[in-house]
């Protein structure tokens, strides 16, 4: 026993023998003692909280324990485990019972060591549970269970990996017999769960079994007897089943056995609300003719299903089949049937439950209303399976995706349930995401329309306004909402929809108020439509949809800021899914400010008061994410041209004197002109960042708030567009010119290059000064320019009247001239250095300002009146 | 350690277009060795790449075969001796590969287009792009988009989706756009990865480059040059852009889109020139940090770009290099290296023909990522329930600690609720041993003259069942 000296604290290592021994003490019943459930079923959780907390069982080896107490709670574990196992031996289920289910806590939490050493023994015993003799359910369930976390932690030792294959050999039959011959779900159920870690970590165990468990499998699936957690279960074995075997041709295989079974049962499904040469064509596309039909699914055809219920559990377990299928890695490449996949998507979202006009006569009401109330959930699965395979196909669906955008935006116009519509959004969003841009050029039309119709229903908001009203009104829905919890969203919504009230799927949702979670569902797909496609033909939707973003923000945060925490009296999911909203048009708002676009986002200053708003008063989430906006916008408010530091530090280092030259240039030249590129070079080397920052602020809020101003600037840009083809032309008419008199310069070029050859670039340029004045002279007199410099400078002068830079925007002009000019006339080599030099020496302003670029318009404008004159 | 090094090390493939006796030559930049040669190969200018870090892949300009057909050359890096051998119709001047290696696109000569599926070497499409002989082309970032460069200065962009669509319903051209700003053959076609706002730039003979919006097709920008431009690179932090012409120099310019979006001219005064190459660039490429400039005068040379001086240069004496390719060293040993090579898609020979497609026939792929599968399970024990992590979860990279945590609730709910059942169990049990004792009671002490209530009528029935079986037993 422990020696009873002060324990330190409560990491004291003393403590966990002791904690042990009193924790059997208390909880586990002794052999002759009959078994207090009373108390230990209350608990028993907190047994096993308590186990794991403090790593009751982990017997950490560590070298500053002392070796008496390693022993001490080694005796300690060994006493807890012969007491489970007398606990497992013994007649009373409970106690048995109770016995297996703490095993399975002990497979997870011992040590390795122990582990290894007795997980045999462990492993028959559990295994007797689940054999004949046993009658007890819920011990067959407990010993499922406890073997699947055995044979998990088994999985992870590579060393015993064989010796795990013979023993999960073992396991197979008896979990087959509980499947076929059991009658009880919930036995099922762990037996599916056994099933599962048997396929999933020992496959080579199952090889033997494969058409025993198929059979078995689909046997349970095809009754559709089961609910739809069970069945979903036995779906995923069914799924992953052909790893067993791990070839190419049992993955193919099963996939069409798969698919043509969902086929024949919607062949039934289906009669009277679809023509028969639908499914004719299935049936074609599915065997290609001369090839031999498989056998069906579980090696012979059950015909179980009654005719008055339509098969819908079935089929829908049989998608979500296929659904695991494409999702689950498989060791070998395989042949997806994307088309014929694709083809029942279509088909079955074809089917609204309206009947063909040939059909009338054969239908009742009571069977359409069969199909429509069943429709939702064949719908929701085709969209998962729609997901899935992008999910699994990834960049190698682009040639089909053509045909999911037709589908899609098909089906778009028509889906209203909210549920189907939230799923729709996030089918967009994956496929923008993984199809880039090439892909919103055709979704956006119609992301862009469905989006802002369900962000523009304004009724939702006035009933939804606060977290309490949320609950009813949207009570069914936010599981599907939320795409970070769809495994464990899946099981629940679909029961729920299956007790639905059948929706008229085709009629218009014109009086309904859309859920919150569908306008967050349209909020994130905006979100990730600016993203990926802002840059896109998007003028025509651009400006509207930054407006209804801002108003959408606007409103979801008129009435106070949501809590993300969740009230336990509420479900969690319709507490938080006010926030949820809000955290949504926020990231949306935030995303429209800062996509490419040509003008300055016009509600930038609301959304800063918003974001400024949110991050010193709401919850801890939405704080934090309005934090992240502003630290985002930063940048487009501050425009940042960082230095391009090896470019430029090499310049500086450099002692060539014509390089130093070249960066006086520059640095003159910021100090005039405002360009956000020399004003990194000013931040690097003089460190005046704040004076010109502000200025740049104080521009850009005359530009934010004084409309006028901004209406100024747009047309100037609007000018240069237009004025920008005529001088282009210009420009390559002279280059055009050059290309005709190459034979002279040319020469002149070679001469030069075998002077030159290992000279580095900048020795070059100290020969440009010579040149210079003969290039300047040059550049005056050229026709080849093709207009007349001082009539240009005549004429540039009126429409610039009003600059203040009169005189440094002729120089410019002059520039720039002269370098076109330079580029004939003398070698065109260096002429590119050419106006570095001139500028050097006589420090003009360049051309990259704003204020040189107004004069462009001015030369170009001259030129067909010089030419008109002078004609 | 000395093979963690070499993995990262990269080499550089270069090929010419006058010969086929010139061949491939891999060279290793750092020592200026050869690593690797492939006889027989040469490939038009633009018509050389790395498929998948794996595979040498060429567009023959010299063989044609007796119809006058061209051929590609898929070498596996590998194993260079048994090239793959795929015949076109036409003799293909540029091609170009989709990022992921799943599409290979071809130029001919007479303005044909050619795609190709890699994995099952099928000829998805082809069509007449251009009355001129394409020169360059290229896909966007996303590869969504297709880019065109032809010899009368026209570039084109297509989509990818309408081009590759199974249906082919027509529903959606495929060209999104043309523009024939340029006065002369293209020569070159960077695409920027500058986010949302994807960017290409062209360069040309007529010695501009354009900056060009991809999607929208609007022209941003336009850099004169006062030679023809013979090759573009962009610099990987895409500030720099450098631009190779006519007569050996290489042109620096920083790159603004952003600032000088309405700048319709940005003119050479910021440019630095290398000089080094005294015939004309034939193309440029980068390595790491590291410039690599091809000239006509047979020779190239690796760049320092920060001191702008040449670190060595590389003599190919039989002829000028016109393709240039970086590719990692790694990928030239043999396979005995790689573990990951059995999850690689295969490689089939392209077709000559497109055939048609069979709509039952499926697509072959790889499900789930390489990357998750080659790494074994964490040995080391979380403490969740297995149970249902096992059944939910399946996604094994999937395990963050919050998680782990939640499972770790949940395994705690999933027994409790096995619990309560059975409390549920041993409730009822107790409940009707109450009763019993109750109605033992009950007996012992009845009289006649008390008040017959109708629950107590209930109870006798109860108690009178359950007695039976108690009394048998006894």
């Amino acid at each position: 026993m422990a020696r009873f000296d002060q324990l330190e604290n409560m990491y004291d290592v003393g403590l966990k023998p002791v904690m042990l021994r009193s924790l059997i003490r208390q909880y586990l019943p002794a052999e002759n003692h009959p078994l207090n459930l009373n108390n230990s079923c209350f608990e028993l959780p907190s047994l096993v909280s308590i186990l794991q907390t403090h790593c009751l069982l982990s017997e950490l080896d560590s070298q500053s324990i002392d070796p008496k107490l390693i022993n001490t709670w080694k005796s300690a574990v060994d006493d807890w485990l012969s007491c489970l196992l007398s606990l497992l031996s013994s007649d009373m289920s409970d106690k048995c019972w109770v016995g297996i289910c703490l095993l399975g806590v002990s497979c997870q939490e011992c040590s390795n060591q122990r582990f290894l050493s007795s997980y045999s023994v462990w492993l028959n015993k559990l295994l007797s549970h689940i054999q004949p003799p046993a009658d007890s359910q819920l011990v067959k369930i407990a010993s499922c269970t406890s073997l699947a976390d055995l044979l998990t932690r088994l999985a992870r030792f590579p060393e015993v990996k064989k010796d795990g294959n013979l023993l999960a050999g073992k396991l197979v039959q008896p979990v087959l017999k509980l499947l076929n011959e059991d009658n009880v779900e919930a036995v099922w159920e762990g037996a599916a769960n056994l099933l599962y870690a048997l396929i999933a970590f020992f496959p080579a165990s199952i090889h033997h079994y494969y058409d025993k468990v198929e059979a078995a499998i689909a046997s349970k699936i095809l009754s559709g007897k089961c609910s739809t957690k069970t069945l979903k279960k036995l779906g995923y074995c069914l799924a992953l089943l052909p790893k067993a075997k791990g070839d190419k041709d049992s993955w193919s295989l099963m996939m069409q056995k798969i698919l043509i079974s969902i086929n024949d049962h919607l062949n039934e499904a289906f009669q009277g609300v679809e023509e028969e040469a639908k499914s004719d064509e299935a049936r074609r596309l599915l065997v290609p003719p001369g090839k031999d039909l498989p056998l069906p699914l579980g090696g012979a055809s059950f015909k179980g299903t009654s005719s008055e219920r339509l098969p819908t559990a079935t089929i829908s377990t049989l998608m979500f089949c296929c659904c695991k299928m494409l999702t689950s890695s498989y060791p070998v490449q395989v042949t997806v049937p994307v088309r014929l996949m694709l083809a029942l998507v279509e088909r079955l979202l074809r089917v609204d439950g309206s009947l063909p006009h040939t059909m009338l006569p054969f239908m009742t009401s009571v069977q359409q209303e069969l199909i429509c109330s069943e429709l939702p959930v064949l719908h929701a699965y085709s969209l998962e399976l729609l997901i899935a395979l992008i999910k699994g196909m990834r960049r190698q669906l682009l040639p089909h995706s053509a045909y999911i955008v037709r589908v899609v935006t098909r089906y778009f116009k028509r889906c209203s349930l909210p549920e189907l519509r939230i799923k729709l959004y996030s089918i967009i969003r994956m496929l923008l995401l993984s199809m880039g841009v090439g892909i919103a050029i055709y979704l956006a039309p119609d992301v862009v329309e469905n989006a802002s119709n369900d962000l523009n229903s304004l009724d939702g908001e006035d009933i939804e306004t606060s977290p309490a009203n949320t609950g009813p009104a949207t009570g069914a829905l936010p599981q599907l909402s939320n795409r970070k919890r769809k495994h464990g969203a899946k099981t629940g919504s679909l029961e729920e929809k299956q007790d639905a009230p059948s929706p008229k799927v085709g009629e218009s949702n014109t009086h309904q108020t859309i859920p919150i979670t569908v306008k967050i569902a349209a909020l994130d797909t905006l979100e990730v439509l600016l993203t990926v496609g802002a840059a896109s033909k998007s003028e025509s939707w651009r400006s509207s949809i930054d407006g209804l973003l801002m108003k959408t923000a606007i409103n979801s945060c008129k009435r106070g800021w949501g809590n993300l925490e969740s009230n336990i009296f509420l479900p969690h999911e319709s507490a938080s899914v006010w926030a949820d909203f809000q955290l949504s048009s926020l990231r949306a708002l935030l995303t429209s400010f800062l996509a490419p676009a040509r003008v300055r986002p016009p509600y930038l200053s609301q959304g800063l008061e918003l974001f400024r708003r949110g991050k010193q008063e709401a919850g801890m989430k939405l704080a934090q994410f309005c934090a992240y906006a502003l630290f985002a916008l930063e940048v487009l408010i501050h425009p940042r041209a960082l230095p391009l530091d090896d470019f430029y530090s090499a310049c500086h280092n450099s002692t060539d004197g014509a390089s130093n030259r070249f960066l006086e240039n520059i640095y003159s030249g910021s100090r005039k002109q405002n360009t956000s590129f020399l004003s990194a070079m000013q931040r690097t080397e003089q460190g005046g960042v704040e004076s010109h920052d502000d200025d740049l602020y104080d521009r850009w809020l005359q530009n934010e708030n004084e409309n006028q101003n901004k209406s100024e600037y747009i047309p100037v840009e609007d000018m240069k567009d237009q004025t920008s083809r005529p001088n282009d032309s210009s420009f390559t008419n002279v280059l055009e010119v050059r290309e005709k008199e190459p034979a002279a310069a040319n020469a002149d070029v070679h001469m030069r290059n075998e002077n030159e050859i290992v000279v580095q670039p900048w020795h070059l340029e100290e020969s440009v000064p010579k040149s210079q004045e003969v290039a300047s002279a040059k550049a005056v007199m050229s026709p080849a320019v093709g207009t007349n410099p001082e009539g240009s400078e005549i004429e540039s002068k009126t429409p610039l009247s009003a600059s203040d830079r009169l005189n440094d925007t002729n120089h410019d002009m002059f520039s720039c001239v002269d370098k076109v000019d330079g580029f004939d006339n003398v070698a065109g080599k260096t002429s590119s250095t050419l106006p570095n030099a001139k500028k050097g020496s006589s420090s003009m302003v360049h051309l990259d300002s704003d204020s040189s670029m107004d004069s462009f318009p001015g030369i170009v404008d001259a030129d067909p009146d010089t030419d008109s004159d002078s004609d | 350690m000395e093979m963690g090094e070499k993995m990262n090390k990269e080499a550089l493939v270069v090929c010419s277009d006058k010969s086929t006796g010139i061949g491939i030559t891999v060279w290793d930049l750092e020592t200026g060795e050869q690593l690797l040669h492939i006889p027989t190969c040469a490939a038009a200018p633009h018509g050389l790449f790395c498929l998948r870090n794996q595979f040498i892949v060429a567009s023959q300009s010299n063989r044609h075969g007796s119809f006058g057909g061209g051929s590609i050359f898929i070498w596996p890096l590998n194993k260079p001796q048994s090239p793959l051998r795929s015949y076109t119709l036409e003799a293909m001047g540029p091609i170009s590969c989709t990022k992921g290696g799943l599409y290979i696109a071809g130029g001919a000569p007479s303005g044909n287009a050619y795609l190709w599926e890699v994995t099952s070497g099928r000829l998805l499409r082809t069509w007449h792009a251009h009355h001129k002989s394409l020169k360059c082309m290229v896909f966007s970032d996303d590869d969504s988009l297709l880019i065109f460069g032809c010899t009368d200065g026209i570039i084109s962009v297509w989509s990818m989706i309408s081009l590759v669509d199974v249906e082919d319903s027509g529903s959606s051209p495929s060209l999104l756009y043309y523009s024939s700003e340029h006065r002369s053959s293209i020569t070159g076609l960077v695409t920027m990865s500058a986010g949302a706002r994807s960017i290409f730039i062209s360069s040309s003979l007529d010695g501009t480059c354009k900056v060009w919006e991809l999607v929208s097709g609007r022209h941003l920008q336009t850099l004169v040059y006062p030679m023809s431009v013979t090759a573009i690179a962009l610099h990987p932090i895409e500030r720099l852009l450098f631009s190779g012409s006519v007569d050996g120099n290489i042109f620096v310019n920083v790159f603004d889109i952003g600032a000088v979006e309405d700048c319709f001219v940005t003119t050479e005064d910021q440019a630095f020139v290398l000089k080094v190459h005294n015939e004309s660039i034939t193309a440029l490429t980068f390595s790491g940090f590291h410039l690599i400039s091809a000239s006509e005068d047979f020779t190239f040379c690796l760049w320092d770009t920060i001191n702008r001086v040449v670190l060595r240069r590389f003599n190919n004496r039989k002829g000028a290099v016109t393709n240039m390719v970086v590719i990692k060293q790694s990928s030239l040993f043999p396979i005995l290296n790689h573990q990951r090579v059995t999850h690689q898609f295969q490689v089939s020979l392209l077709q000559k023909y497109p055939q048609p497609s069979n709509p039952g026939k499926g697509m072959a792929t790889f499900l789930s990522f390489p990357a998750s599968h080659s790494k074994p399970p964490p040995t080391h024990f979380h403490g969740n329930n297995l149970l249902d992590h096992l059944i939910s979860g399946s996604e094994q990279e999937e395990q963050t600690p919050a998680m782990l945590q939640t499972k770790l609730e949940k395994n705690i709910d999933d027994r409790l609720w096995v619990t309560s059942m059975t409390k549920h169990v041993m409730e009822i049990s107790k409940h009707l041993q109450c009763r019993l004792l109750d109605m033992m009671q009950c007996r012992l002490l009845c009289n006649p003259y008390e008040l017959d209530s109708s629950p107590k009528k209930k109870r006798h029935k109860i108690q009178s069942q359950n007695q039976t079986p108690t009394e048998q037993s006894q």
